[in-house]
């Protein structure tokens, strides 16, 4: 899956936009993981059955797919690969990799969604001012509204191809 | 290892940990020669092992205590809630606390609150609850001073005497200056300042103040400590020669990444060239003298594993124990020493935590700054303590992280359960909902005194070992009607605070694998964690029938053997109770220079020896 193509699917899963998840500087990394842990082939119908609902909530082919959106949408969130419950071996004959659940990396760690979902920061990951936990927290960036179209899709400016 | 072996030492001291640390410290800085022994692992690198620690830490899938710090199977750490890993849980009730191992022991992982234990906390058995100690505030008072400036205490002296009764001599300041309160901190004192609240053991109302709580980690040094000359924060191992300010990370527990926290390698950075540090060292005996006094200790050396250990034996003239409440007790009864009271491995006490948790109505800031900066400290004393267990409450800063589990664990149960379908939500519908709730995210942290019972107690049995062949703790735990009630109590007070605040109450007690500690009282349930604080294990009284050792921590069956640490405690108070821990360590080593003293001149007495080289 080429890497635009999976900042669209991660835009539309976890609310974030690809100029967002270019930041976190985990996009390469989380492609491989994705694909290393499930196969390409799995990945690229769950990013045409996401793509195929533009509008609205995304909507599944089956169960399997909505694990694996999940799981996408969580490694997203906090870095850790949670593991799947049909957890496949890769189809391209490479080493069996880690199942999960795990932490990616330390970066990974520090770039979890879920501490700008707020405006926040990973427990040990930033420095902050002396103090500066004494002031009212800083706005967290909006949530896009539901009325813009899902998932920003200008994909091909921000993520090299 | 540089070889100690088959040297005699002044002083050998069991555990490189707070106490340890510290006693090494004194004795060092008078000259005698000190071999400071620690079954756990230490690092070599020339900062403690630091960089390597926060790495472990930030890529650990459970951030638990001691999840930075390499751990040993020679010398195993007991998680907290460990139920079976390495203790013998007997219950009724689970021993919630765990402990670390390693060079820095517990001090590694602790929180880095440093409060003073109130003057009423020394006399608990005049309410009827617990013990007395031999020794009151009062005599404590100059050595909590030498422990705040030791490890380093920023808090506001003036606002400790006023609000909890604390007495300090006239002017008294401490080294820094108090940590910033949270912004929680400062929404909570709108609302509760100057309020009152019932309290169920209470006669009268309760005034309610927020009061920021002393920390051992760096806030701007105070220019007017020491009569104008100020201070300079102790650097961390590898920082250069002056700490470096609270920058925030948010992770005090376990691992402070900027070092601003005092760990127990602060003290040892300036320790004398008479210390000297052997880890991987597990002391599996004190050797007691046929004239019944301390010889010195057994121990084993390890590489990597228990594969190739090695059993090592070391004089001295004097041992101290500084291992940890639990491990202090253990080895004891191994050496089948000091127990003539019957008391040693009895009086087990913790801090039982309640733990109570909602949102709060507007964006608070969770997750940032230290765990807990304020608290509300009316609960401590007064006469309600001969009814209830009194209570300390914290204001937790870091969300539900201690009750249900960091934030990761609500990323999980809206992909997997929300949304009105319970499918699951995704997408802006799963980042809206999630920087919603969790920066609103607070709970109230009610630590509970547990006293002195001496049917809670740690046992051997030489069934259950551990990997190299030491017997493994055996734990008898409960909660009294007294502790509960103290819960109970505290319950009504989060009941009202919650409704002060205005503040959606999500606490939730459910029999269960997340709640080991669940129990029903008075037709509720609660449940508790556990602080993590150890002790009365080798429990000080001013009598050889009824206690281990005396106020200066020295074991009253052997001259020469003192066990240290919070195992000494007849109360465990409400205070955190390292600085307490703290002011006793360096109070014993006075005592302790005198007992070598003594024992020079008796031994040169009965030996004329040249003078000395």
């Amino acid at each position: 899956m080429e890497l635009h193509q999976f900042a669209a699917l991660s835009a539309d899963l976890t609310g974030f936009d690809c100029r967002e998840l270019q930041e976190t500087g985990m996009l390469h990394t989380y492609r491989q993981v994705v694909v290393d842990q499930t196969g390409a082939e799995r990945l690229d119908r769950l990013a045409d059955s996401v793509a195929g609902t533009p509008d609205g909530p995304p909507r599944f082919e089956d169960d399997s797919a909505r694990e694996l959106a999940r799981a996408i949408t969580h490694l997203w969130y906090v870095g850790t690969w949670p593991g799947l419950p049909d957890s496949l071996p890769p189809d391209n004959g490479a080493g069996t990799p880690q199942t999960g659940p795990y932490v990616v990396s330390s970066q990974a760690y520090e770039q979890g969604l879920v501490w700008r979902a707020f405006g926040g920061n990973a427990p040990g990951a930033a420095a902050q001012a002396h103090g500066s936990w004494a002031d009212a927290p800083s706005e967290a960036a909006p949530a896009p509204s539901e009325a813009a179209p899902r998932g920003a899709r200008d994909t091909e400016s921000v993520v090299a191809r | 290892m540089s070889g100690p072996q088959g040297r005699r030492w002044d002083v050998v001291v069991v555990g490189a940990g707070f106490a340890g640390s510290l006693v090494a410290k004194r004795l060092g800085d008078q000259g005698w020669r000190v071999l400071v022994l620690e079954a756990g692992h230490g690092a070599s690198s020339s900062d403690g092992g630091h960089a390597d620690a926060v790495e472990a830490y930030r890529t650990a899938l459970l951030k638990v205590p001691n999840s930075p710090y390499r751990t040993s199977t020679a010398a195993p750490s007991p998680a907290m809630g460990d139920v079976g890993e390495y203790f013998v849980q007997n219950g009724p009730l689970p021993y919630g606390s765990g402990y670390l191992r390693a060079n820095g022991g517990t001090g590694l992982p602790w929180t880095g609150l440093a409060l003073r234990m109130h003057p009423e906390d020394f006399r608990a058995g005049d309410f009827g609850q617990g013990r007395n100690w031999p020794l009151g505030y009062d005599d404590l008072e100059p050595y909590y001073r030498a422990a705040e400036r030791e490890i380093g205490v920023a808090g506001d002296a003036e606002e400790q005497g006023a609000e909890i009764g604390l007495p300090f001599p006239e002017g008294y300041q401490f080294p820094m200056r108090p940590i910033p309160q949270s912004y929680l901190d400062q929404v909570m004192t709108k609302s509760l300042d100057g309020g009152t609240i019932r309290d169920p053991g209470a006669d009268d109302p309760v005034p309610l103040r927020v009061v920021t709580t002393p920390h051992a980690r760096n806030g701007l040094p105070n220019p007017s400590y020491d009569d104008g000359a100020g201070y300079r924060p102790a650097p961390g191992p590898g920082q250069p020669d002056r700490g470096t300010l609270c920058q925030g990370y948010a992770s005090c527990v376990p691992i402070c990444p900027s070092q601003a926290k005092y760990t127990p390698l602060k003290t040892q950075a300036r320790w004398g060239s008479s210390v000297t540090l052997v880890t991987r060292a597990v002391v599996t005996r004190v050797r007691i003298g046929a004239d019944g006094r301390a010889a010195g200790v057994d121990y084993r050396s390890y590489g990597d594993d228990t594969a190739g250990a090695v059993t090592h034996s070391v004089d001295a003239d004097l041992v101290v124990l500084a291992a940890h409440a639990i491990e202090n007790a253990k080895l004891l009864l191994v050496s089948e020493a000091a127990n003539s009271s019957d008391q040693v491995g009895r009086n087990l006490m913790d801090h039982p935590v309640l733990l109570t948790w909602g949102l709060m109505p507007q964006q608070v800031g969770a997750y940032r700054g230290p765990g807990s900066t304020s608290g509300l400290e009316g609960f401590r004393f007064g006469a309600a303590r001969a009814r209830r267990a009194p209570f300390r409450v914290e204001i937790g800063n870091w969300g539900w992280t201690w009750s249900l589990g960091p934030p990761e664990q609500r990323v999980a149960e809206l992909l997997g359960t929300g949304g009105s379908d319970g499918h699951g939500i995704l997408g802006t519908e799963l980042r809206r909902a999630l920087g919603d709730q969790i920066g609103r995210e607070f709970a109230f942290q009610f630590e509970l005194e547990q006293e002195a019972d001496p049917a809670n107690r740690v046992t051997i049995d030489s069934r259950h070992r551990d990997a190299l062949g030491t017997p493994r703790p055996i734990i008898h735990y409960d909660l009294s009607d007294y502790v509960k009630r103290g819960i109970a109590a505290a319950k009504a007070v989060s009941d009202q605070l919650f409704d002060l605040l205005g503040a959606q109450d999500h606490t939730r007690f459910e029999q269960g694998p997340g709640w080991p500690s669940y129990f029903e009282f008075e037709g509720s349930s609660y449940a508790y964690r556990a602080a993590g604080h150890g002790a009365g294990t080798h429990i000080m009284g001013d009598s050889p029938r009824t206690s281990v050792v005396d106020e200066w921590q020295r074991c009253w069956d052997h001259p020469y053997l003192y066990a240290v640490g919070c195992g000494s405690m007849p109360t465990v108070a409400t205070s955190n109770p390292s600085l307490t821990m703290a002011a006793l360590a360096l109070r014993s080593s006075e005592e302790m220079h005198r007992d070598l003293l003594d024992r020079r001149r008796i031994t040169s007495a009965r030996h004329p020896a040249p003078a000395a080289s």
